[in-house]
């Protein structure tokens, strides 16, 4: 699935669900290491209890590169920035632990961000910065993308388009914990879902 | 009425500043606006006290009991009139303002009434200043911005009053700009607020000394006491010398007057009007003249301010108001009646000259 | 406010379309068709805007703008979040009875407070993204509470009018026809303004000041239960909105002075009936707090403060908006 946002039109995201992962040590062990068959990020999704958290993070990572002129990025990539705005918190290492690839993952989410390049690059007018440099040929480089997803990842892999597939991944008493929801803790995902993206959107400012 | 035309005399000297006014209205003109009136003479004289020390009522009363007559006379001779039997009425404020030195205006008035058999009318302070802003520049109905030491308000005129919309829920700017001069020792003369103004005009010594100042605007109302703690505690630690002067000044200025702008771009809003009208001796600042400027342009609209002779507290503006009264046929009947008050709200007094 | 603005928000927002619904002194609300970063969700969204001020020092601008911003999407998020651990309190209490889920019952009974969820925000910008609450009377307009009582004023009117043209205006007939219509009137919107005035007690009981009451800043939308035979008249749920002059307070004066607003408000928007109007709220109003109380075994601190908030506003009312003017 991609994820498009109507605000910044030359941004698109890949959005993935892996399901079962097999090989979970490789792919951290490989996103530490840079590997750059592994350039993408890697998220839990036991925390995440829909597609429109996801793009919540995604869109506060865009609204800060593009409009944050004191701190546009608090790590030091597009991919780590997003896992840091699925976090309530602050704390770039705690975040990436728990929101990023854990031990505990059985399913990730696995998204690449395209269209934004480094932080000097944004300074740039032509913000469609690809490494192929040819916007033309996006859809091209999604699917081979996606491809090579398929071929690092040992795992059923999807695309995530809709809340449903999430239901059976996403685990509430981990989210509780994590959001540190306590009273406010709700079963009803839609409800949920809107109360996590408001703590989201609220955090940090 | 005397040669054709209406002869009031205005006493002011609600606060350190004692003003005598004579003005004249033509025979048969308008009081609703546009009255055309005449300045026949607007004297005044301010009572300074030296850097750091704010004026007492005590003093100030002395004060405006040792200038009153003098001032009197002055303004006969300027307005070329023998005496005061050429006066048709006599106008004093009647509030709001500090307690002794209103009182020793309102003596004289009741001695003079006395004296010469002339009629007495109360005006208050607020709506001299309003009047004589919509004479002055020939606005008609704006929403009026008024600011001085003693006063902050936002109005707007409906039927028969003048309607508070927004004030200062503690103390007034005037006020806030005075004590904060006194902190550092900045000269009262002409005016702490003026020389405020002519160090922030030298702007910040560099950006990053711009202080930031809490922004306390409540809806239509602002708060500035809790700014005023603020700064001044800053400037008492700012041992290192880190923020001049003109730093402090500038930072200030801009907070107090964006939130001035702010509430009156609420009620401008509000009452769909698009003309604003600053009164009172804050309304001298140029910088608050501009900011206002550029909010109601963005709005189509205009302002109108007027110059220290009228923005300032003066006798004229006495004269003026109290003269619309008069001609309504309001006047003290008992000489009981009058008397002064520091408390007079602006929204409590019937406005019977208008027709809108 | 210039068209400017206008074009710097759409600017600033992309490909987003943008219809502007209404303009305050501080910001400019449009309504966008879709749903700011989530495609799959397409929703109408609220985007509230406050553009810079240019005769503020820039620093200083930026700052309220943000600040702003910031805050009055933490205030709705409260409301959402108190009406969450208001609900689950009463959740953990009920055993086996079937509780309806949907949000729209955070209210009444259950101490919550029914108003706008936040979606996104852009404090850099002034932009805040939220639900789009509204519905439609029958007479096209949208339907504020400003909207649905004007309408039924002029029916009742019309209808009266209506009446005393075939009756005799003296005759007996005549005057319990007129009772008649009184009471229908009354019913329809009494419960209405008991609601309004519930969710108001909840709201304060949350330490949360509205700060602009008016009858124009609460929506009503459409409710549908099966308890509701009546398709002429749809059972409407009020809805609270606009918290742009919000604030966070405990104060007795502040709540005072809140519903000493909308008093004014109904004054002079509804002024032949806004006495019984205001009386219905204030009804509710106390309502509220007499259900937190029995729901938190507490009936009589919080009538206490119920009494308290109520003595403050008759005080209001004396004085009037303000403390009197000193010199």
């Amino acid at each position: 699935m991609i994820y498009k946002y109507p605000q910044f039109p030359h941004v698109q995201v890949l959005g993935v669900l892996a399901t079962n992962v097999k090989n979970i040590d490789t792919i951290k062990q490989a996103v530490i290491s840079l590997d750059q068959r592994y350039d993408y990020c890697f998220i839990n999704a036991a925390n995440v209890v829909s597609v429109e958290q996801i793009n919540c993070a995604i869109f506060k990572t865009l609204t800060n590169y593009y409009f944050n002129e004191k701190k546009p990025l608090r790590t030091n990539s597009v991919h780590a920035e997003t896992i840091l705005n699925l976090s309530p918190n602050a704390n770039i290492t705690d975040s990436l632990n728990r929101f990023g690839i854990s031990k505990g993952s059985a399913n990730l989410i696995i998204l690449k961000v395209y269209g934004l390049g480094g932080p000097q690059q944004r300074q740039q007018e032509n913000e469609s910065l690809l490494p192929d440099d040819a916007a033309k040929d996006l859809q091209g480089v999604i699917q081979r993308d996606l491809q090579n997803i398929k071929d690092v990842v040992e795992a059923e892999v999807a695309e995530l388009d809709n809340d449903e597939q999430l239901v059976g991944i996403s685990d509430l008493k981990l989210i509780k914990k994590n959001y540190k929801l306590g009273d406010m803790m709700v079963e009803d995902r839609e409800v949920l879902s809107r109360l996590l993206v408001s703590v989201l959107q609220l955090s940090d400012l | 009425m005397t040669r054709g035309g209406y002869i009031a005399l205005g006493l002011e000297g609600s606060a350190n500043k004692l003003g005598v006014g004579i003005i004249r209205h033509p025979e048969g003109s308008p009081v609703a606006h546009h009255t055309g009136a005449e300045i026949l003479a607007n004297i005044r004289d301010t009572y300074i006290t030296p850097p750091g020390e704010g004026f007492l009522p005590r003093d100030t009363a002395r004060h405006h009991r040792n200038w009153i007559v003098r001032l009197i006379r002055r303004s006969l001779e300027q307005a070329g009139l023998a005496s005061i039997d050429d006066i048709d009425v006599i106008c004093f404020t009647k509030g709001p303002g500090m307690g002794a030195p209103l009182q020793s205006v309102v003596v004289i008035a009741r001695t003079l009434s006395l004296m010469y058999n002339k009629p007495l009318v109360g005006v208050n302070h607020c709506i001299g200043h309003i009047e004589m802003g919509r004479e002055i520049t020939g606005a008609i109905n704006p929403v009026v911005l008024y600011v001085s030491g003693g006063n902050t308000q936002v109005i707007a005129y409906s039927k028969q009053k003048y309607r508070i919309f927004g004030e200062t829920l503690d103390i007034a700017i005037g006020n806030c700009l005075d004590r904060f001069a006194r902190i550092l020792k900045i000269p009262n003369n002409p005016s702490p607020g003026y020389n405020i103004e002519l160090l922030a005009r030298k702007g910040l010594t560099k950006p990053e000394n711009f202080i930031q100042l809490p922004y306390t605007v409540k809806g239509m109302d602002i708060s500035l006491s809790g700014i005023l703690e603020h700064i001044e505690n800053l400037a008492k630690n700012n041992d290192g010398g880190k923020y001049a002067p003109q730093d402090f000044c500038f930072s200030l200025q801009e907070c107090l007057f964006a939130m001035l702008v702010e509430i009156t771009e609420r009620a401008v809003a509000h009452v769909n009007s698009n003309q604003v009208l600053i009164v009172g001796g804050v309304g001298c600042n140029l910088r608050l003249q501009e900011m206002m400027k550029i909010m109601v342009s963005d709005r189509d609209g205009s302002i109108h301010a007027t110059d220290e002779r009228f923005c300032i507290d003066n006798g004229i503006m006495i004269a003026h108001a109290g003269l619309l009264s008069y001609r309504m046929g309001d006047h003290v009947k008992d000489l009981r009646e009058a008397v002064c008050s520091q408390r007079f709200r602006t929204d409590s007094v019937w406005i019977d000259w208008r027709d809108d | 406010m210039s068209v400017a603005n206008i074009e710097k928000a759409e600017s600033l927002l992309g490909d987003i379309k943008l219809k502007k619904i209404s303009q305050g002194a501080e910001a400019i609300i449009f309504l966008a068709n879709e749903h700011p970063y989530s495609n799959e969700r397409n929703c109408p969204t609220i985007v509230k805007y406050r553009p810079r001020k240019l005769y503020r020092y820039p620093v200083l601008d930026l700052q309220i703008v943000k600040q702003r911003t910031a805050s009055e999407s933490r205030i709705i998020f409260k409301l959402f979040q108190s009406s969450v651990i208001e609900f689950n309190k009463l959740e953990k209490k009920k055993n086996s009875e079937k509780i309806d889920r949907s949000l729209v019952n955070y209210v009444i009974n259950n101490g919550g407070v029914n108003c706008p969820k936040l979606i996104g925000l852009d404090v850099y910008n002034g932009f805040i993204f939220m639900d789009y609450i509204n519905d439609t009377l029958v007479n096209g307009e949208s339907s504020s509470l400003k909207n649905h009582l004007w309408l039924l004023e002029k029916t009742f009117a019309d209808s009266l009018s209506e009446k005393l043209t075939v009756h005799n205006c003296q005759s007996i007939v005549a005057s319990r026809e007129i009772e008649r219509e009184v009471v229908a009137l009354n019913s329809k919107i009494k419960d209405l303004l008991v609601l309004t005035g519930i969710q108001l007690g909840n709201m304060h009981m949350f330490d949360v000041i509205h700060g602009d009451l008016t009858s124009s800043n609460i929506i009503l939308k459409k409710y549908d239960s099966e308890n509701n035979n009546d398709e002429l008249q749809p059972l409407y749920i009020p809805y609270l909105i606009d918290f742009g002059l919000s604030s966070q307070s405990s104060l007795t004066e502040d709540k005072a002075v809140d519903l000493y607003v909308l008093e004014k408000a109904l004054e002079s928007t509804h002024p032949l009936f806004s006495k019984d109007y205001s009386k219905w709220v204030l009804e509710g109003y106390e309502l509220a707090y007499e259900m937190k109380g029995k729901r938190e075994n507490a009936a009589k601190p919080y009538r206490v403060k119920h009494r308290e908030i109520y003595k403050r506003l008759e005080a209001v009312r004396l004085r009037g908006r303000k403390r009197s003017m000193i010199g």
